[in-house]
């Protein structure tokens, strides 16, 4: 398991490279340099994450169930938002167990029924509307309406597929994904962008 | 090199443009966002 010795090792290693960059290329500003940085973390960050995810899934000898889950997962979540943690470790913690509920569920449920699935992508697609993109308490959000359009055509495109595909495991993989999803994105309207912070605390104070 | 270095610079500035465009990254957490690039 990776300790806080591996956050400050790619932070060190973030600054490492910006350093060298900062002194062999003479045209970049503070701010490039401070974009730069900002990048390699996210890189080197999110890659560590899925190298240690993807070793465990392979382990566990469910390697296209967590490929579908993770594109699933690429391309709602940055269009959407959701819930962040604090730490990397917690983070970790909670991408690991968001993929091992979806194996899970996906391996062990049978196939829903349509007309219950129906009105779950019919709430899906109200909830989309209302509520995307939801806050990033780190940052600002500029483009709003583009990631709200965005979303809707990610939502189309799953919907489409889950009621295109005859594979139980898929599907439901599909299914779990979006709920998750979705779960995140009303309990983050509902109580405002601070209860990220408390939900993590309350789920992983043992990790701070 | 130059080339190089100036491409991977390139690159770096249009992930950090990209990242920006989003509402969150992937998995479960990000980084501290810089500061100064919040003004």
């Amino acid at each position: 398991m990776p300790n806080i010795n591996e956050v400050k090792m790619i932070k060190s290693i973030s600054t490492l490279i910006t350093n060298y960059l900062a002194k062999n290329n003479n045209s970049l500003t503070k701010h490039d340099l401070l974009k730069i940085q900002y990048s390699l973390q996210v890189v080197l960050g999110d890659l560590t994450k899925f190298i240690i995810i993807f070793l465990l899934f392979l382990c566990l000898n469910q390697l296209p169930l967590f490929l579908l889950a993770f594109v699933i997962l690429i391309s709602t979540r940055p269009l959407i938002g959701g819930i962040h943690c604090k730490t990397f470790n917690s983070c970790l913690i909670w991408s690991i167990m968001h993929f091992l509920i979806i194996l899970l569920f996906s391996t062990m449920f049978p196939r829903l029924n349509t007309y219950f699935c129906m009105v779950f992508f019919v709430l899906s697609f109200i909830t989309y509307f209302a509520y995307a993109p939801c806050n990033n308490e780190k940052r600002p959000i500029k483009n709003k309406k583009i990631l709200k359009i965005l979303s809707l055509i990610s939502l189309t495109f799953w919907c489409i597929l889950f009621f295109t595909l005859r594979n139980t495991q898929l599907c439901n993989c599909i299914f779990l994904s979006l709920l998750i999803q979705i779960t995140q994105l009303i309990i983050i309207n509902m109580k405002g962008v601070v209860s990220n912070a408390k939900i993590t605390k309350l789920f992983f104070s043992f990790t701070n | 090199m130059q080339k190089s270095l100036n491409f991977f610079s390139a690159l770096l500035i249009n992930i950090f443009k990209l990242i920006s465009n989003t509402s969150c990254l992937g998995l479960y957490g990000e980084p501290d966002y810089p500061k100064e690039l919040l003004k």
